[in-house]
Order: C-alpha cells, then structure tokens, then sequence
C-alpha cells in the first residue's frame, strides 16, 4: 500500500479541494485589495511611525474638499432619488406589462457606456459654444452664451457648495441608472393594495407617499444610495471633465499627490481619511432595518 | 418471511443496516437503528415526522456520514464508501429530475455513468419508460409533465441502472389522494415486475401497509417493532405502534387475574379479556390494553358502557363510550350493527379482540406498573379513512436537512 | 372598469412625464454626438451641413487611439473569460463549498471590496503597491486590476444563480454514479448556463470602460480606450471625439443589448 496520497486522492478530499478552488480568487481579491489597502495604511504612517500626514491633512483646503466631496455624493444621491422615485413608480404601477423590462433596460443602458463619453456629450452640450447655447441664442432667449460649464453655487455661510449644472447633469447621466435598477426592484415588490388600501381611507398622494411608498420602498432606497453615493463622493473623470478647477474634489487632490506630487504617504493619509468617514456612514446608513437583506440581493 | 430455495443456509439479506447513529450538533436524528433487508422484497420504514427516517435512508445511500454503525450491501460493509460507488439509487421526495435533460437522458443518466454504450442504453431506457407506462414520452422535458408522470421518470431512472437496492424517500407525498393510490398499486406492479428490492421510507402508514412485504416502524429516531403489515397491525407491541398503525383504544387497568391464555384486567367498572401479547404482569399491576374499534361490539356483552357520542359514517357507525360510565374511559367503537344507538344510552359491550400491550413506544420504565403515556384513543373529528397525519413532516425534514448542510 | 379621478390621472401624468423626460435627458446627449459625428465641417452645426465619414476615418488613422481601443477590447475580452471563471470559482466557494460558515463570509467580503471602496482609493493602493513592492506598470498590472475589478461582478451574479439551483440536483448526479467533475460538466455548468453568458458580457463591459484603476496602473508603455478619450477631453478636440465616442457607444451598445436580449427576467 503506498504511503503518499496521490493527486487524485488529495482532491477527492472535499477540504482540500474546496479550498484549492478557492485559493485562486481569493488570491486576487486579497492582493489586489486587501493587502494594498493595508500597505496604504502603513504608508499613511510614514516615515517611521508618525501621524504628520493626518495632521497635514486637517491643515488647509483637504478636510474641506472632502466635506464637499461628501457633501455632492449626497446631495446627487438625493436628486437622483427624487427622480427614481416617479420613474420606478410608474414602471412598476402604470406602464403596460409586456414594457416594463425593455424600458427598465433601455433606461439602465447607460451603466454599459463609457462614463468618460457620457461625460464629454454634456461638455457638448453645455459648451458657450454648444448645443444649448446655441439654439437659446437662435431662439433669442439670451443675447450672449451662458457660462454653464463649471459654474458652481456658493451656499452661503455652509461653506459648502452646490455643484455646477454640468457638474449636475454628467453626475445624474452616470449615477441614475444605478438607482433606477435598485429602486425598480424595491417598487416590484411594492404591494399596490397597500396603496388602494391607504387610499380607501382617505389618504391624500403626500400621506400616500409618507405612509405607504416610502416605508415599503426604504430598504432599496437606502441599498441604492449606499452603493452610490461612495463612489461619487470619490469620483475622479466627471469632476476633472465637467467640473471647475477652483473646487475640486477629494479624487483629483488624492491624484495629484500620487503622479506630480509623489508624496505617497500623504496621499495615503488622505485617501484613508476619506475612506474612514465614507465607512461610518455606510455603518450608519446599514443599521437601517432591511438594509442588509436588501444589499446581500446585490 | 419464509425462506425460499433448498438451501436454507443462503443469506437472502441483500441490504443491512446495524446500530446506525447520526447525531448532529443539537439533535440526535438517528439513533441506534438496525435492520435488515432481504433480497426481492418491499420494504418499508414508516414513523410520524422528524424521527430520522430520511437519514436514515441518506446514511444507506451514502449521501449522509453516519456517526456510528455500518452498512452492509450483500454482505459487504459499504460504509465508508461514497454515494457514487454504492449500488443503491435513491428516489428523492421532491424527484430531483435534472430540468435541463429530456426524459430519456433523465432516465439513462446512470447508465451513462456506467459506460453503457448509447445504443444499449437507448433500448434499456425504452424498454423501462414503457414498463413504467411513460411509452413514448423520452423526447420530453420534465417541466412538460404533469406529475404522476414525473414521478414515474423518477422511479425508472432509479432503476435504469439495476441497483440492488432501490431506496424511495416518500416520492408519493406531493399528488394528491387519487393518483397518489394510483401509483402506489404503480410501485408494488413495477417492483414485482422487475423485481428490485424497495426500501420505501413514508409517515403514511396507509401506504406501507399497502404496498410492502415488511413494515419497520420508527419514531425519535429508533426502530419501534418490524414485521410483516398483518401481524404489526393484528398484534402490535406497544401502544406507540397500535395507534400509529390504525386506530386504537389504549387503556389503562389493573390485572385482576393471570392464565396461559388470557389476561383479566380491570378498566373502570369492567373487565376485559385480554391476549397476553407476550407479556407475564403480576396481579394488581398496571398495564395498558389496546383495543381496535371494529373489535367491539356493542349490544351484549359483559361490559357495560354509556354512549357519550354517535358518528353516522354511512356503512359504518362510530360510538364514543364511556366504559362504566366512567368519562377517563372512552372507547371507540365502529359497527355496522344494525341496532343504532343515541347518545346517553346504556350499551352492553362485548371485545372481540384485545391484547396487552407496552405502554408508550416500549422504552420507558419496564415495570407494568407505570402509567401509559399515551392518551386513549379518542381523537376528535379522526377521519378513520384518511391515515395522513403529519403535515408537519415536511417541516422536520427541512429541518434535517438544515442541520446536515450546517454539520456536514 | 374603475375610471382613475381627475387628481390619480394629474399623477399618472405627471410620472409618465418624469419617464419621458428622464429618457430625453439620457439618450438625447448621446443621440445629438452620434448624429454630429458625421459632420463634414470642423465645427458641427445642427442641422448638419451634409454627411461625411472624415471624422471616423480621422479616427482610425489615429494610430494611439486605435491601439488604445485593440488594448481595451483585449483586455476586456481577458477580463470577461477569466473574470467570469474565477467569478465562478468563486461564487462556488460560497454556495456550495462545506468549508465553514465564517470563511465563507470573510471570502465574500474579501471579495466584494471594490463594491465599497472608493474606486480612488483602490486605485492609490494598488499604484502604491505595484510602485514599492516593485511589480511596476503596464499590461499586466492592468490586466490583473481589471481582473480585481470585475471579479466581485461575476461572482454575485453568478452566486444569485448558484443559489437558485436546488443542491439536489448534484447529490441525485452524485448518486446516479458521476464524480465531482462530472457533476459539474453535466448539471451544474448546463444550468448555470444563462448566467455565465450575462457574466461574461457584463464583465466585458466593465472592463472595457474602465479607466481610474488603469489610470494608477499603465505607465508610459500601455494605453487604452478611456485613458485617451480622456487626453482627447482635456484637450476639446470635439470632432475627433464626436467620432471616436460613437464607435466606443456603438460597441458597448452592442454588447449591452446582446446581454440584455440574453439575459431571462429574474
């Protein structure tokens, strides 16, 4: 009787295979992820161990850019909430069966095209030289271009600022279909007797909204601007495109500090900075009951 | 069963379980069970829910580790060997039929696995689809079936590759009434015909009755008593099994007095003659009798009762009497007497059939003086014809499975 | 036949509107691009002054863009084959493997962390890991990060479909007489069939477009697709990229619809 296993038999051990099985993603996820969020980590620290880069980063316009940064990641989450809301209501309630898939596929297409392209048609369109200008100046509705490309909104006192309209429109093209898809399947679920119900005993649309839809819907609601609203916050192509060079966001300062900088371990501090607060509010938004049910769909 | 052939030496025992354990991390499902299964015959193991019938099957299939005991296969100890290297098929209870294959390729599936070459296997697996009246249909997919059908595919892939042991987890349990009964006359005719030894493992005791050479009864995971249905069902050993396999009237009284052949005992204001039923009690113990309802007759006799309900069931009569007067025991009656009774009337009674038996399922304590754990035998509204009374089995074997994708 | 009030008819209105205008406001930008590309001027005017192929053929003869748009289609085709078989490895390892309940949990969220980490931030850590540890940029690098990328896609798609399959069916195989991988060949791999498909072309998709990771990770030697259009941005060159960004939504369209056609409503 031999006395090594052979090969057949090691994988015949169910352990040993499933673990063999996955060792190779878990491989890539760990390298590629885990320990390079690690090593960001350590490098935050340097040189030695030293917390200067952290201080640095409360120091001048960082912990500013990244409440901004916070600040448009919510802020876009909200307006493209508001406008999932009627479509995905409509779509489940109102639009004819046989249509539902194909206009909830034909509205989440965007999620397959090139972010970049999708922001350069709004450079397009906006341009003093673009679309908008132009038939506006042809209609005679204004005598010179509009400067829309880049303009934000001071808010007063908040020190914050509202993000510039092709700011606004290239952050909806992008980020839209990704609540549309999460709040059309919250809205599938939605029990539209539940709307008969409240409207049999009396209730006008606000309660019907208030009391009924929201509840019910919640749990996507929250799933969806949970997976979205990091990664605005975070985004780096659509502010560079279409936003203002004078307010930047937290991605372009981290960018730059990697490539023309090259101060590695600030632009570690930084970035672990801003990971730090978008990890305590999806701590907090994940406490939401049914959250967590709705995001292991996902 | 006799043993059939000249020599009498031959073991005809084709599959053999001995003390099988499964424990898993908060429940023991099986517990010491132990049978043995002789070639050619059906078989079967029936028990109310979550006493461990279906892993018990599991651990014989191979598809389960068992925690304790062996499992032998003509001879062999097989136990350590996977699912793939038994010769046991298993039916499943929800079939399990692959949806993306035709009948045919469901069928021929193991055959397949054997190296059969394509043309065999395409006349094997005709020839079974028309033994299992499924002529015909090997083009189909299953989601085209309805389900007598389906079930049928499943039966002939079981048996496609000629196991020694065809092991069925209650594949009837999902049709309704009619076509269950159908194919139950379906099961015994395809076994007879081909010959295949059945372990049918099923909570409906109407079926393993019906169908099978030798009835084992299990409950919490133990065998309770096993032989052939006739002889479970005339002279039962414990309550457990008198009530399990038809309606039964379990009283408690006293032994007034013992002879070779028949026991006194005294219930309420009476006494019964009872059969011994293997069983020597003392004078003035306690023991617990079991009478089946057809077995009384009311009219004459030495007891007396009063009549405390009357069912007019068409071709029979139910009584509950209330033995003596006496409302802690109530017996039920059926009669097709012609004589009709109404509620409140005194009766006369007279047993035709009573047998001691051991209270419980036969394990609590051995001496005949403790009280029996089971109620007597009045169940309100019991329909006497329709025997499915564990709807809840589903549940428990959910709940096994559960804790076997947990432990395994 | 109940008649909706005057009131629930102003609100179906009103969300049938929102609808329409949401669609204007996504396809009319990327309608109005494909329909300037074809024009013949420098400077594109509506209506258009005639119809011309100049700018696509401008396009092609940019041999940095074509090379960038070969890189990115193999790159992704490479990301959508091996992403979707480790996808698959993956999404096995939590359905069905019997290793314990907490490794399993900790191998997802492993797995998941580019779902929840700022693309940024997963960036900077991998350029500064590939900087100090010394593997460096290019093709590679950019393959595995794309691979990283796309793996938490393939993986949950695939294991919503894995947890759909009844385990039975591979324990009837397994008794039926098949070995492991015979299972796998002839029930698994078959029923999951659908979902890999959809994995694939999501995952091409995702590849294709990807441009912070490969940002941090090409170095001077490896370009692609959305890394020049982003140059080409920066530098308002509108004809070139009227015409390059029809050809890259034309592509993706085409992948898109072929999914979306494939694909069975869950």
């Amino acid at each position: 009787m031999s006395t090594a296993p052979s090969f057949r038999a090691i994988f015949e051990d169910r352990t040993t295979r499933d673990t063999l099985l996955a060792a190779v993603p878990a491989t890539l996820a760990v390298a590629l992820g885990v320990i390079p969020l690690c090593l960001l980590l350590i490098e935050s620290f340097r040189p030695l161990v030293t917390t200067t880069n952290y201080l640095d980063v409360t120091k001048g316009i960082y912990v500013a850019v990244i409440t901004q940064s916070l600040f448009v990641g919510v802020l876009l989450t909200v307006v493209c909430l508001a406008i999932a809301y009627p479509v995905t209501y409509w779509l489940a309630n109102r639009c004819p069966a046989r249509y539902r898939l194909p206009v909830l596929a034909l509205l989440t297409l965007p999620l397959w095209l090139n972010y970049v392209v999708l922001n350069y048609t709004w450079v397009w369109l906006l341009a003093p030289d673009g679309v908008l200008n132009v038939a506006l100046e042809w209609a005679g509705v204004v005598s010179k271009p509009l400067a829309l490309l880049g303009r934000p909104f001071e808010l007063p006192g908040v020190g914050l600022t509202v993000p510039s309209l092709s700011l606004l429109a290239g952050f909806i093209h992008i980020y839209l279909p990704y609540l549309l898809l999460t709040m059309y399947v919250s809205m599938e679920r939605l029990d539209y007797r539940l709307v008969e119900a409240a409207r049999d005993l009396g209730a006008g649309d606000f309660r019907v909204f208030r009391d009924v839809i929201v509840p019910e819907t919640a749990a996507g609601a929250v799933a969806g601007l949970l997976i979205v609203y990091a990664r605005i916050a975070g985004a780096y192509a659509t502010p560079r495109i279409l936003g203002s060079e004078s307010n930047p966001m937290v991605a372009e300062l981290i960018t730059t500090q990697f490539y023309d900088v090259l101060d590695y371990p600030f632009a570690s501090a930084l970035s672990m900075s801003f990971l730090a607060i978008v990890v305590v509010g999806f701590a907090v938004g994940a406490r939401v009951d049914n959250v967590q049910s709705e995001l292991k769909r996902w | 069963m006799t043993e059939t052939g000249d020599d009498a030496d031959r073991d005809d025992t084709i599959l053999e379980a001995r003390t099988l354990r499964k424990a898993f991390s908060d429940t023991i499902a099986v517990d010491d069970v132990s049978v043995s299964i002789k070639r050619g015959e059906f078989f079967s193991l029936v028990g109310p829910s979550g006493c461990g019938k279906t892993t018990t099957l599991r651990m014989l299939a191979g598809l389960t580790t068992p925690t304790d005991g062996t499992v032998h296969i003509d001879g062999v100890e097989i136990t350590d060997r996977p699912a793939r290297e038994r010769d046991t098929h298993l039916v499943f209870q929800d079939l399990v039929l692959f949806p993306h294959m035709s009948v045919a390729d469901n069928v021929g599936y193991g055959l397949a696995r054997q190296g059969v070459p394509a043309d065999e296997r395409d006349h094997r697996v005709s020839a079974l689809l028309e033994t299992v009246n499924l002529d015909g249909q090997g083009d189909r997919r299953p989601t085209e079936l309805s389900g007598g059908q389906r079930q049928r595919v499943a039966l002939a892939r079981g048996l496609a590759p000629e196991p020694s042991v065809l092991l069925l987890d209650e594949p009837l349990s999902s049709l309704d009434r009619k076509l269950r009964q159908e194919m139950q006359a379906e099961l015994r005719r395809v076994q007879r015909d081909i010959g295949t030894t059945f372990l049918y493992v099923t909570h409906d005791q109407d079926a393993a009755m019906s169908m099978s050479d030798r009835v084992a009864v299990m409950a919490n995971g133990r065998i309770i008593e096993s032989g052939a249905p006739e002889s479970l069902y005339d002279q039962p050993k414990t309550a457990f099994v008198a009530d399990f396999l038809g309606d039964a009237n379990i009283l408690a009284g006293t032994v007034t007095a013992v002879t070779d052949e028949a026991v006194t005992v005294a219930v309420g204001t009476g006494r019964i003659r009872a059969e011994p039923g293997g069983r020597s009690p003392a004078v003035d113990t306690r023991v617990v009798v079991m009478v089946r309802p057809e077995a009384v007759e009311l009219g004459g006799g030495p007891l007396s009762a009063t009549v405390y309900a009357s069912e007019f069931k068409g071709f029979y009569d139910r009584y509950t009497v209330a033995l003596g007067n006496d409302e802690t025991s109530m017996v039920t009656v059926r009669t097709d007497a012609n004589e009709r009774f109404t509620v409140g009337d005194s009766v006369k009674m007279s047993l035709t059939n009573a047998t001691l038996v051991a209270p419980g399922d036969g394990t609590t304590t051995a001496t005949e003086s403790s009280e029996p754990t089971v109620a007597s035998g009045v169940r309100a509204g019991d329909d006497a014809d329709d025997h499915d009374r564990n709807d809840d089995c589903a549940r428990s074997q959910l709940g096994e499975r559960a804790a076997r994708i947990r432990d395994e | 036949m109940s008649e909706l009030s005057l009131s629930a008819q102003v609100r179906s209105g009103f969300f049938q509107a929102t609808t329409v205008v949401t669609f204007l406001f996504l396809y009319l930008p990327v309608v109005t691009i494909v329909y300037l590309s074809f024009s013949p001027g420098s400077q594109p005017s509506i209506p258009l002054g005639g119809i011309s192929l100049k700018w696509y053929a401008g396009v092609l003869a940019d041999a940095r863009f074509v090379r960038g748009l070969a890189t990115s289609a193999i790159i992704a085709i490479i990301a959508a084959t091996v992403g979707t078989a480790l996808g698959l490895l993956a999404a096995r390892t939590i359905t069905r493997s019997h290793l314990p309940r907490w490794v399993r949990s900790l191998f997802a969220l492993a797995i998941a962390v580019p779902l929840f980490v700022p693309t940024v931030v997963l960036a900077l850590g991998i350029g500064v890991t590939a900087g100090t540890v010394g593997i460096g940029f290019g093709f590679l690098p950019v393959v595995l990060g794309h691979l990283f990328w796309v793996l938490p896609f393939s993986t949950f798609l695939l294991t919503a479909r894995y947890a759909e399959l009844d385990d039975a069916l591979e324990e009837a195989a397994r008794d039926l007489g098949a070995s492991g991988w015979t299972v796998f060949t002839t029930v698994t791999l078959p029923l999951l069939g659908p979902a890999l498909v959809a994995s694939v072309l999501f995952t091409f998709a995702l590849s294709f477009n990807e441009f912070l990771i490969t940002f941090f990770l090409a170095g001077s030697g490896v370009t692609t697709m959305p890394l020049e259009l982003f140059g080409k941005v920066r530098v308002s060159a509108t004809s070139f990229l009227n015409a390059a960004s029809s050809i890259v939504l034309l592509i993706s369209a085409a992948v898109a619809l072929t999914g979306t056609y494939l694909r069975t409503p869950t």
